[in-house]
């Protein structure tokens, strides 16, 4: 019984740590793709400084809070296997 | 707001600086720094990144280009994003291979080629050669502002002369801080701790000048966005290819530039502060670039047209009479100078030490690496001149290029060629098949592009370059007119430059390592880097002859007399031999050379290493080329190394048993002597006493008569008890003894040996000590043969006043054992081995009342019940263990 618990956590777990490192590799890939986003705007015409400014301030700020999210999850996964 | 206020600020900020370091390091070395290893230090201490390129001339670019300052910023952070893949592995291998530098982390990967050491120290000096003057330029402009608030307009002259003056100064402080000795590992505590204070400083003073901006001379954010979308670089469109190209130079510069390697790599202590990191430097960069819009659009608005736009961080609080945040603005930027310029001459002097002048200096000096005396304050003084040579060549290039360039285009150059760097690092951590001669190939291909393209333009035509040339192609070639190579008209030239120095690079890299195969010691380098877990570093097998004394003097020289001797002493005592010189094996020429490594560089150590033990390293790759696998080669000579230890164990038993085999066959010569005059003794007492006795019962008196009866009885007996030893032995040895095995108290059998042993126990006093309920299931009769035996010893050998015997039992890991103590003189450590042997009897025989064979007997008996007896070590007199099996 409990070890069938103890089965279904760790592969709960594996899995989180293989989503984990899926996010990792793509968030950069992720954030060149959300900075370019602007250059498309100015081939339309829509191109509006203020908003740009805005647009990629509030781009960085999701980054940073991404990566900040996932630095916890990792050193929390670490702190886990310290423990075992 | 005198000028001289200023000055004085500026010198008293430094001297804090100084200070902050200096305890920095005193603290570091008390308490081991635990503190100073915080993951919000390293994260501060990257943000030697920002430098007065980022605190003045962001807002400037901004200014003149709109929204493209960005790109610098945003580079950066999504490598450290990225720092999975990455940065982790850099900083992993570098630790590994205790890399100093850039250039040594390129020599090291590369087979520690000097050569690449050399270009790659070399591309480094010249790209940081703008990126230094831009620091002088930015400074003293920052000066002259304040001269001219004080109401003097510097002429040309005066600004020369002050950026003179800034040179100096800064030569002074990095010497002094950077340089005040060589670390084995080349970690500043006190640099990282004074740059982390000015990261904090330059952030403060620049979101200050930003919020006075926003809500002093703006009405708050929404008016700032209306007067954002109405300034002039609203109206500035950017070109897409400008975009991707400058946030591609800037995060390859992010890990290539010789100062972001230093604070990011070489002063990392914990891998896990990346984690941190990952997101916090972003932030920080993020927080930094916020007002950079606002200052720049307000500047535009309020200041006269004349104004440089680099620096309205400075002239818009002056303007605004704000005087004390104009002092906070001007020390952000002095912060953002100074540190930059103390970490960037630091990173390269190393380099340069290491790489350039320490070959020389060693290969010039005749006896090379053998002569004595410190080669320490060699280093430190070649670190020194490095310094001032650096910046030096900074005032130069601030001169050529006339002072008056945009910050943000100076700093562009110098990202461009710094960024050569980058495939030749990538593919050495990723691309196992990636060798000296292509890196050094794809090093100089772009090296050339980019001197050509975009370097010997940047100061303007007529300065290094004719303006015919520029205009139309060296010798009217069009097609390689620096700005426009192979009829790319018309483009950025930042972008143009960086286009074909990349290119080339990575062509050149391919071919050259496609072309040419990686002399063993190279690939085993090579798969440590690009696979770093699954090869931990191993050594390469070397044949040199040196002595221990000669390395230990080389090595005192290089590392400092006390690690280099801790160092031979654990060698020495892994090798098992404590109190002598090791031997030189590979491993300790191995160990040797990493420490070395982490101060003169990987190159340089290999160098003197090689030098010293004769190895030159010609006999690594013949030997490896004969086999052609590396592997192989270590694998066979490991296992003929174990195969000869194993002979050489064997040999040593065989040595041993022979010892004892002699000792035992004289012992047997000995004893059949004894045991000859043993039994002639009472037989011929018996015979005697007998043949008188025969002569005639009348010559006795009868108490004569009963004296020599009770002699004859008494000497039979004594026979007879030999006698029963003799087979008694003989019948254990042969295993025909029967076993009458049951259980019994402990307590119950040592009564019965004490009674039984009764002339023994009424000389010796007897203590016991033992469990209550101790029961064996075993041959009582055996074991109490064997307890008598060593209580009758006891009596024998022990104490010649006051003897006492103590006997204690007790169970330890399924044994039950029994121990017998007395406090005699014990039994010599020579004898410990022969005194369970048959026969043997200790050297002193006065005493001993049978023939030896005793301990024999007791063995045999412990052995036929399933246990063992042993004498105890370490301890004044003689112990005897029994040890049997726990019935439990």
């Amino acid at each position: 019984m409990t070890k069938g618990r103890d089965a279904d956590a760790m592969m709960r777990a594996s899995d989180q740590r293989r989503q984990r490192e899926v996010v990792m590799r793509l968030l950069p890939i992720l954030g060149v793709f959300l900075c370019c986003i602007p250059l498309i705007w100015r081939a339309d015409g829509a191109w509006e400084t203020s908003r740009v400014v805005a647009y990629m301030f509030s781009v960085w700020a999701g980054m940073i809070i991404a990566a900040a999210w996932l630095a916890r999850s990792v050193r929390r996964a670490s702190r886990g296997q310290d423990d075992l | 707001m005198t000028f001289n206020l200023i000055v004085t600020a500026a010198l008293a900020y430094g001297a804090l600086l100084f200070a902050i370091a200096f305890f920095a390091d005193r603290y570091a070395a008390k308490n081991g720094g635990r503190w100073l290893r915080s993951p919000w230090l390293y994260t501060l201490s990257l943000s030697v990144y920002c430098t007065a390129w980022t605190f003045y001339g962001a807002v400037g670019y901004a200014a003149r280009s709109g929204l493209e300052f960005l790109t610098i910023y945003l580079g950066p952070s999504l490598v450290m994003i990225g720092w999975w893949a990455l940065l982790r592995r850099l900083v992993k291998v570098a630790h590994q291979h205790r890399v100093t530098s850039i250039a040594d982390l390129i020599s090291a990967r590369y087979g520690k080629s000097a050569l690449l050491g050399v270009m790659v120290t070399g591309l480094a000096v010249l790209a940081t050669t703008p990126y230094i003057a831009l620091q002088l330029q930015s400074v003293t402009l920052s000066l002259a502002v304040f001269a001219r608030a004080d109401g003097a307009v510097w002429a040309d002259g005066q600004v020369a002369s002050a950026a003179f003056w800034v040179a100096a100064g800064l030569v002074v402080f990095a010497v002094l801080f950077g340089t005040r000795n060589v670390h084995a590992n080349e970690r500043h505590h006190g640099v990282v701790m004074a740059i982390a204070a000015e990261a904090v400083v330059k952030l403060v003073a620049l979101a200050a000048v930003g919020a006075f901006v926003v809500w002093g001379l703006a009405d708050g954010i929404g008016d700032i966005m209306a007067r954002i979308d109405a300034s002039p670089i609203a109206r500035d469109p950017q070109s897409g290819s400008r975009w991707g190209g400058l946030t591609a130079v800037s995060a390859m510069a992010f890990l290539t530039l010789p100062r972001m390697f230093q604070v990011l790599v070489v002063e990392n202590v914990d891998e896990g502060h990346l984690i941190t990191a990952s997101w916090a430097f972003p932030a920080y960069m993020m927080a930094m670039s916020l007002f950079v819009v606002p200052i720049a659009v307000v500047g535009l608005e309020v200041l006269p047209a004349s104004a440089n736009p680099d620096l309205f961080v400075l002239s818009l609080p002056l303007h605004a009479e704000q005087y004390g945040l104009a002092m906070l603005a001007f020390l952000g930027g002095f912060s953002s100078a100074t540190s930059m310029v103390v970490v960037a001459t630091i990173a390269l002097a190393t380099m340069v030490a290491n790489h350039a002048i320490l070959p020389v200096w060693l290969s010039v000096t005749p006896q090379g690496a053998a002569i004595s005396g410190d080669i320490r304050r060699t280093v430190l003084v070649a670190r020194r001149l490095s310094i001032a040579a650096v910046l030096g060549l900074g005032y130069l290039y601030y001169r050529l290029s006339g002072g008056g360039v945009a910050l943000a285009s100076i700093g562009l150059i110098s990202f461009t060629g710094i960024a050569q760097i980058g495939p030749v690092l990538i593919a050495g951590l990723f691309w196992r098949g990636a060798t000296r001669t292509g890196a050094a190939a794809g090093l100089a291909a772009g090296f050339v592009f980019w001197v050509w393209c975009l370097l010997l333009p940047s100061v303007g035509a007529g300065g290094l370059l004719p303006e015919t040339v520029l205009q139309n192609g060296p010798y009217g070639i069009a097609w390689l007119r620096p700005e426009a190579m192979f009829g790319a008209v018309d483009m950025d030239p930042v972008v143009h430059a960086l286009l074909w120095s990349w290119a080339a690079n990575v062509i050149g890299l391919i071919i050259g390592s496609m072309l040419t195969r990686a002399a063993p010691l190279e690939r085993l380098v090579a798969a440590q880097f690009t696979a770093p877990a699954t090869f931990a570093s191993q050594s390469v097998h070397r044949a040199g002859s040196t002595s221990a004394d000669e390395l230990m003097i080389m090595s005192q020289r290089v590392i400092g007399a006390g690690e280099a001797q801790q160092l031979f002493a654990e060698e020495a005592a892994l090798q098992g031999a404590p109190d002598r010189m090791p031997q030189v094996t590979p491993d300790l020429l191995d160990k040797l050379e990493r420490k070395m490594a982490g101060a003169v560089g990987a190159a340089t150590a290999h160098a003197m290493v090689g030098q010293i033990s004769g190895e030159a390293g010609v006999s690594v790759e013949d030997m490896l080329a004969l086999a052609d696998e590396a592997a192989q080669i270590l694998d066979y000579s490991n296992r003929l190394e174990a195969k000869s230890a194993e002979q050489e164990a064997t040999a040593q038993a065989l040595r041993e048993a022979n010892a004892k085999l002699l000792a035992i066959g004289r012992q047997k010569d000995a004893f059949l002597s004894q045991i000859s005059h043993e039994l002639r003794t009472p037989m011929t007492a018996i015979r005697s006493m007998s043949e008188v006795m025969t002569e005639g019962p009348e010559a006795l008196a009868p108490a004569d008569q009963e004296r020599f009866a009770q002699i004859i009885y008494s000497e039979t007996e004594r026979l007879t008890r030999l006698l029963d030893d003799l087979l008694d032995l003989s019948v254990l040895e042969n295993s025909a003894m029967p076993l009458n095995v049951a259980e019994i108290r402990m307590a119950d059998l040592l009564d019965q040996a004490q009674s039984a042993a009764q002339t023994a126990t009424e000389r010796i006093s007897i203590s016991v000590d033992l469990p209550p309920d101790l029961r064996l299931l075993t041959d009582s009769d055996r074991l109490l043969q064997v307890m008598i035996n060593l209580i009758n010893n006891a009596a024998k050998y022990g104490a010649d006043h006051d003897p006492e015997l103590r006997i204690s039992a007790g169970r330890d890991a399924g044994q039950v054992w029994i121990e017998f103590a007395d406090n005699g003189p014990g039994i010599p450590d020579d004898q410990k081995e022969l005194v369970f042997e048959k026969f043997a009897r200790l050297s002193d025989s006065r005493k001993a009342g049978g023939a030896g064979l005793g301990l024999a007997i007791c063995r045999e008996i412990m052995t036929r019940l399933g246990g063992r007896i042993s004498l105890r070590d370490g301890h004044p007199g003689a112990v005897f263990r029994l040890e049997l099996p726990d019935p439990r």
